[in-house]
């Protein structure tokens, strides 16, 4: 459906407006910055929370998310949306994050073993938002990874094959699996 | 056409992404097993629940500013 003209304007000028704080931040405007990150932490938080699984550990990564974008930012080309450039450094980032410690072994959310996953099993309401988001948080890790990339986020599998480096058919296969565990976590 | 395979393509079929015989080989499958049609159902609520989730959670803003 086409946009009313006010509606249209209304968003071209927020893209406008959008594109004059990412020149001024590339120019190295401190206070364009933070506009920005203003606009995009919320997103860039429920990101790094649902990929890693864990609140607290997601706060440090979308630090660490911000600090690469502000020395990264005379990169961006203004070939796609900003936020689209920077949810995907948040990808990036996570994905680092994750190859580059050892902390996931220690963190209390995640699971490798579907079995050990099972043992959460409830018989709650599957129906609410929480029971979703914290059962997508105990998935196995990769598992959980492309659920959130995938379902959440909206990127296509050969898109989430180029990110973790491994074939369309692994992708689909762990949303398979991500599926049929948060199946057996919801459904009573 | 196994369960598993209807069920993994099960995405590409709902978004349109398989061709025309595939396609058909998932709907015949859907057709004749109960198991595959109410895993295609819970699969559809779910899409629901998913699309309904917020893109945003609270953070501590300034703090975090701060330490940028």
């Amino acid at each position: 459906m086409a946009m009313e003209p006010a509606a249209a304007r209304a968003s071209q000028g927020a893209a406008s407006d959008m594109t004059l704080l990412v020149e001024q931040a590339q120019a190295g405007d401190q206070t364009a910055f933070e506009a920005l990150y203003r606009l995009h932490v919320g997103r860039v938080n429920a990101l790094c929370r649902r990929m890693l699984g864990d609140a607290r550990w997601a706060e440090d990564v979308v630090q660490d998310v911000f600090v690469r974008a502000w020395l990264m930012l005379g990169r961006f080309r203004h070939e796609s949306a900003f936020g689209s450039w920077l949810y995907r450094l948040t990808v990036n980032v996570v994905l680092l994050e994750l190859r580059s410690t050892k902390r996931r072994w220690s963190r209390v959310f995640t699971c490798e073993d579907p079995a050990e996953f099972e043992k959460g099993r409830d018989s709650a309401a599957p129906e609410s938002a929480l029971d979703l988001e914290k059962a997508v948080a105990g998935l196995p890790e990769q598992a959980r990874i492309v659920f959130v990339l995938h379902e959440i986020e909206g990127y296509q599998h050969e898109e989430i094959a180029e990110m973790l480096g491994t074939a369309v058919g692994t992708s689909k296969a762990q949303l398979h699996r991500a599926r049929q565990l948060l199946r057996k976590r919801l459904v009573r | 056409m196994t369960c598993g395979k209807t069920q993994q393509e099960l995405d590409d079929f709902m978004t349109g992404r398989l061709v025309p015989a595939e396609r058909s080989e998932i709907e015949r499958h859907l057709l004749a097993c109960p198991d595959c049609r109410s895993y295609a159902d819970w699969y559809r609520d779910l899409a629901v629940q998913v699309a309904a989730l917020p893109l945003d959670a609270d953070i501590e803003i300034e703090g975090i500013a701060l330490r940028i």
